[in-house]
């Protein structure tokens, strides 16, 4: 079953185009890798792809139906959007307990009432998270961290087909890190698509098949994850010379070397103090 | 309940959890060809805000000042606890409310 397919797919704010032409097609118990660097549409991408920002130029089919305004809300009931890039532009001061209990309802705030079984199960989950005292606070006021925790709860509290996950680790500390790399894993093996978004070469693990390198909104490359993550690929995206060796655990050595690419400051010289001191 | 006419409906008749506001609906998500999906906001503290009856907000107000009720022992005592502690106790209210069949999607009915 194809789960998300994009077709000549454009986005664009006032004259500004963020995404161009995107074509792109996730099949089901495929996961993707996004690479890009700052500015790339990666964060537009995920949240268009999962139904949350509404669709412009081309169009997108989401787990076998063309996305429109009228089935929007129910697909995005059966994906997850986990992105502090998107919705901090939204939440400000709801409570971290409204943002999650928004979560059933594939949209921004709660549309009805939950039921005592919902309210528990996302309960138990802030408490595995640990982030259970954070409930009353509002969204600006939480640390990044726990932002990315509630934010994944969010997405986590009725089981997505796919998860979206943009730069999810970022802020987090390395203990929290570990913890979610291997509950992505466990989601992978859940049966859930997952499509990860990260500028860390050891966030990734041997999950992802697939990759895609987006570059000024415009996809320089996409396919088996060995292939796009190949030194001449990966040489032409960053326009600098590099190396990768991936690893069978997944692990992946990276490594520019351009030696007139890499940051060199040359300090001022101190003047020698005339007294030698 | 279809989910607009639901929050159409609730705009109407409900109010802030935290401030006692009436709520407005609105499209919070939106881009050149028009908005995505209606939300609940409360302009008075600028947060999306699912509301409660306005019956239920008068009877938490009244609990939370008359009792001195504080649940956030470990915050400061001032505007923002004394929402937080209006909006527990709206929660504890409509909870109860409904399970015994007085509070529904429509709103409160009579006993
Ligand atoms: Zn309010």
């Amino acid at each position: 079953m194809v789960l998300l397919e994009m077709k000549d797919f454009s986005y664009r704010v006032g004259n500004q185009v963020l995404l161009k032409n995107i074509n792109w097609t996730i099949k089901e118990h495929e996961n993707w890798l996004i690479l890009g660097l700052n500015g790339s549409g990666k964060t537009t991408l995920l949240s268009v792809a999962s139904g949350y920002l509404p669709s412009e130029d081309g169009t997108i089919n989401l787990l076998g139906e063309p996305l429109t305004v009228h089935n929007r809300r129910k697909l995005c009931q059966q994906v997850g959007l986990v992105s502090e890039n998107f919705f901090s532009k939204y939440f400000r001061n709801e409570t971290m307990n409204d943002i999650i209990f928004g979560g059933y309802y594939g949209q921004l705030g709660q549309l009805g009432d939950l039921t005592d079984k919902q309210i528990l199960y996302a309960r138990k989950l802030m408490r595995q998270f640990g982030i259970n005292q954070s409930s009353r606070k509002p969204f600006w006021l939480l640390s990044k961290g726990e932002r990315q925790k509630g934010l994944l709860i969010r997405a986590l509290v009725h089981k997505p087909q796919m998860l979206f996950l943009d730069e999810p680790c970022s802020g987090l500390d390395i203990f929290v890190r570990m913890q979610l790399l291997q509950l992505f894993s466990h989601l992978f093996n859940e049966g859930i698509s997952l499509i990860f978004v990260s500028h860390h070469f050891d966030e990734i693990t041997n999950i992802y098949q697939k990759a895609m390198l987006l570059r000024q909104g415009e996809c320089h490359s996409q396919g088996e994850l060995t292939q796009i993550l190949h030194a001449e690929n990966l040489s032409d995206f960053f326009h600098s010379n590099v190396q990768i060796d991936i690893q069978k655990n997944g692990h992946i050595h990276f490594e520019i070397c351009d030696k007139q690419k890499a940051l060199v400051i040359n300090f001022p010289k101190q003047e020698a103090n005339k007294n030698g001191t | 309940m279809e989910h607009d006419k639901l929050l159409e409906q609730r705009s109407k008749r409900c109010v802030c959890k935290f401030c006692g506001h009436p709520l407005k609906s609105k499209f919070i998500i939106f881009n050149k060809y028009g908005g995505q999906g209606m939300e609940l906001f409360c302009e008075h503290c600028q947060r999306i805000e699912y509301g409660v009856e306005p019956e239920i907000y008068q009877l938490a107000k009244q609990f939370v000042d008359d009792f001195e009720f504080n649940y956030y022992l470990d915050m400061d005592e001032n505007n923002i606890s004394r929402e937080l502690n209006i909006a527990k106790i709206n929660e504890i209210l409509s909870w109860a409310m409904k399970k015994v069949g007085i509070l529904t999607e429509e709103g409160l009915g009579k006993i």
